[in-house]
């Protein structure tokens, strides 16, 4: 009996240890390039907080009636969804589809494209769809001090009030502290 | 033991006084980075929507052929619902051929949500999903809809329709899906960019402009004046609802 | 009276191991339809944007109805102090937490998006009932058990009465509750009635006792403990009374309808050329639920039988669920009243009887979820000390054996 209980959780555990070395690491993400030249926000800022800035975009849009052309969910599948080698857009389900990348690596899953297309359309497209240079600010982003501003800016959009995770992707209320999610420096 | 706990608590408290300042500092700088770098962004293409307004439909029966629906087929191109005559297809505007039994009279009229007042679908909703904006406009806001349909159960004009199967081709401006409810919305994007809803503008070119969109807490715009001098009925008035959408000639 | 005695069941027999694994594979197969129900879509039921509300509905509010319902023997002995219901009121408490529970998970399973319950459990809208609804469903659960906790634990059985009159406080409004989402409903002439809301409380006392008698028969049947005559005929005579309160409920709401020039086309419908819901109504809802229990009950040739008992409760509870049927689904087969007095037609079935035939998912998560009711009471029953080792009418109330006979209506 005692030797059972010792081989059961072995090979359980062997199993497990197994799957990852068969295959292989988890290949790192490959984010689909986007067709504009530079996001709403700064990207670093975006890979932490785009869900809280959509979560507040969708209470602004739905029960306020406040839109923006760029700044909403189709505005980023516009520029962020292009046609694959064959013509075809992405797959919901597919790694090539911009959201997926990302989550399917961290193994998130979001229902937004069960209600919401992820097909861009023409309407929401960015005007020129040529890539310009980036505005002034964000030239001096290479540089230490820019930088260091703008990790200072994630710790402050993190840290207090920040708006809370567990609303999950279904928060209609407005987030809390939703301040913290700066729009054009208005507080 | 003891004592080595001493140094890492000063350490800890070391540590929080620092992230202390840096988020002082972070918040001092935070505002003017963003505002620098993006002053450029996007401006909101509408502004909220303010109680000031009361968005309101005069439907002239008089002038509603009972052949004609090119408001139903205008909804459902702009929003991407299809009717193919199953009875879990959503209607989110229909027309009703409407008969006197005594007497034969008879209209032919289209009946979509009413945008109520005091909307019975707003009062069951369980989660808040089913609201009225500020302006008066009858909305689902699907991403906290739970699909219990009691707002279905509770709307008098049948209204809303349940998704009851998996969708795809949906129009950015209309996100709908399965497991929720649906319904009229006044063409709300439109609305909101100043534009009158889809069936309206399509009953002006192909009808007889039989409809009439307009606010209707404005004494001088035109659905204004016109419920100022002809009679107009709300549905099932006797409920008290007050319906935004209102009926001439019924 | 003696000490009352309770004792796990003994749970190891063949039979009860059977019965386990049949309601387990009707809760397999109940979990099944919903699976398919939340991935396919609504379309694989019967329910449509007319029907809106199915077989999963009838079933889920029945099984909440009797729920609060299989909470009144327990309410008889702690609030009003009725010794001879004592025995039986653990019992009781089991049977109102399982039930509710089965309920409950139909009306969730059935939902849109059942993934998105932590939406209702943090968004509320305090004018919906349902929202309240949420509360009281919940609370209820955690009211009996806490009542159940302060039966079963010695030192605390003082607080009994105190708890008690709060879980049947509770259980008054809950029902209250239940009701109150039909009548509510001014938009639908079947409905809108302030009394559907006491009428459903009434509905419960009798769904609730009928289930209360099988189980505990089947119980005791089971396990071979023994039950005497008092306490069966006690609880049958009380529920000949209840069987006849719902249908004096019914006569008062249909009598108020048909006063009414308004609501005469839903009373026809109903009452008279509704076809299945007509059927339903007088041979499901007034005969099997009410005439032939009292019939069984106290007429001379059966009045003593068991197995008059047990067929009697049994016709209360399809009777129950004939009723339920009728008002949920033949509540919405009649068509809304947009432009009263006119004759109205469209693509969207205004002004016409409403079609709705159930599918097989939904069948199979309504049994699905009555079979976790009653598979939750089946696990208690051997897990903890709910049942008396005896319930002869000696060791229950010992003056009163001949008293319990009694078959007067009302008696008890």
């Amino acid at each position: 009996m005692a030797a059972i209980r010792l081989i059961i959780p072995t090979v359980l555990l062997a199993l497990i240890a197994a799957v990852p070395a068969v295959g292989g690491r988890v290949p790192m993400p490959k984010i689909p390039a986007a067709k504009g030249a530079h996001c709403v926000r700064p990207t670093q800022w975006m890979r932490r907080n785009h869900m809280k800035l959509l979560m507040q975009l969708r209470y602004e849009a739905v029960h306020e009636g406040i839109r923006h052309k760029r700044e909403s969910l189709p505005g980023c599948i516009a520029c962020h969804v292009s046609r694959l080698a064959d013509g075809k857009y992405p797959s919901v389900k597919s790694r090539k589809f911009f959201c997926n990348a990302c989550h399917q690596y961290v193994g998130t899953r979001i229902d937004c494209f069960s209600c919401h297309t992820n097909r861009p359309d023409a309407a929401y497209e960015i005007a020129d769809g040529v890539r310009r240079p980036p505005p002034a600010a964000s030239e001096g982003q290479r540089s230490g001090t820019a930088a260091w501003a703008r990790a200072v800016a994630m710790v402050a959009a993190d840290s207090g009030s920040a708006p809370s995770r567990s609303g999950g992707a279904h928060g209609a209320k407005r987030p809390k502290g939703h301040r913290a999610v700066n729009r054009r420096g208005r507080p | 033991m003891r004592n080595s706990a001493l140094p890492q608590i000063a350490c800890d408290q070391d540590r929080r006084r620092f992230f202390g300042i840096a988020g002082a500092v972070a918040l001092a700088l935070a505002p003017g980075v963003s505002l620098i770098a993006y002053a450029q962004s996007d401006a909101p293409t509408s502004a909220a929507a303010s109680a000031k307004t009361r968005w309101g439909l005069l439907i002239d029966t008089t002038q509603c052929k009972p052949s004609c629906t090119a408001c139903v087929t205008a909804c459902s191109s702009y929003n991407g619902w299809k009717n193919e005559g199953r009875p879990t297809d959503p209607q989110w505007i229909r027309k009703v051929q409407v008969s006197d039994p005594s007497t034969g009279f008879s209209r032919s009229v289209p009946v979509m949500c009413q945008h109520c007042a005091n909307a019975p679908c707003v009062e069951v909703c369980p989660t808040g999903a089913s609201f009225k904006r500020a302006d008066g406009i009858v909305l689902v806001d699907r991403h906290i809809c739970i699909g219990c349909r009691y707002c279905m159960m509770a709307c008098p004009y049948k209204a809303r329709s349940f998704v009851s199967e998996n969708l795809s081709g949906q129009k950015p401006w209309a996100p709908r899906g399965k497991g929720t409810v649906e319904g009229c919305t006044l063409c709300v994007p439109r609305v909101d960019a100043g534009k009158v809803p889809a069936c309206v503008e399509a009953c002006a070119r192909e009808g007889n402009g039989a409809m009439t969109f307009g606010d209707l807490n404005d004494p001088a715009s035109p659905i204004r004046r016109a419920l100022a001098h002809h009679p107009a009925v709300q549905l099932r008035a006797d409920l008290m609802l007050d319906t935004g959408v209102r009926y001439e000639g019924l | 009276m003696g000490v009352i005695h309770y004792r796990e069941i003994e749970g190891r027999s063949a039979g009860f191991w059977g019965l386990v694994g049949l309601l387990a594979a009707f809760v397999a197969a109940g979990l099944t339809a919903a699976w398919f129900m939340e991935h396919i879509g609504h379309i694989i039921t019967g329910m449509t944007n007319q029907v809106v509300w199915g077989l999963p509905h009838v079933f889920a509010v029945f099984l909440i109805v009797a729920a609060s319902g299989a909470l009144n023997v327990a309410s008889i002995a702690s609030v009003f102090g009725k010794v001879a219901y004592k025995p039986l009121a653990r019992l009781s408490g089991l049977l109102a937490v399982a039930l509710l529970i089965g309920g409950l998970a139909i009306l969730v399973l059935d939902l849109g998006r059942p993934d998105r319950l932590v939406v209702a459990m943090t968004h509320y809208n305090f004018r919906s009932i349902f929202a309240w609804n949420i509360f009281l469903y919940t609370g209820f659960v955690a009211v009996t058990g806490f009542y159940l906790w302060v039966m079963m634990e010695r030192r605390l059985n003082g607080y009994t009465r105190m708890v008690g009159t709060v879980a049947f406080l509770w259980r008054l409004i809950l029902t209250t509750g239940t009701g109150s989402i039909f009548g509510f409903l001014v938009a639908r002439q079947p409905y809108d009635e302030a009394i559907m809301a006491p009428m459903f409380i009434v509905m419960s006392f009798a769904f609730g006792l009928a289930i209360f008698l099988l189980v505990l028969m089947a119980a005791c049947k089971g396990t071979g403990r023994p039950l005497g005559d008092a306490t069966v005929m006690r609880l049958k005579n009380l529920l000949g009374v209840f069987a006849a309160g719902v249908l004096y409920f019914l006569l008062a709401f249909h009598i108020t309808k048909l006063y009414e020039a308004e609501f005469r086309g839903a009373e026809a419908f109903l009452l008279l050329n509704g076809g299945i819901y007509t059927f339903l109504f007088w041979f499901g809802a007034v005969f099997l639920g009410g005439l032939l229990p009292m019939l069984l009950f106290w007429l001379p040739q059966t009045r003593r039988s068991r197995v008059a008992v047990g067929w009697g409760s049994a016709s209360v509870v399809v009777g129950g669920l004939a009723l339920m049927y009728d008002i949920i689904i033949g509540g919405q087969a009649w068509p809304l009243s947009i432009f009263p007095g006119m004759h109205v037609s469209s693509s969207f079935y205004d002004g016409v009887v409403n079609f709705y035939a159930p599918s097989l998912p939904e069948c199979a998560l309504g049994l699905g979820g009555s079979a976790l009711a009653l598979l939750l009471i089946l696990l208690a029953l051997k897990l903890l000390p709910f049942l008396p080792e005896s319930l002869v009418d000696e060791s229950v109330e010992p003056h009163s054996a001949a008293a319990g006979t009694s078959t007067a209506p009302g008696a008890a």
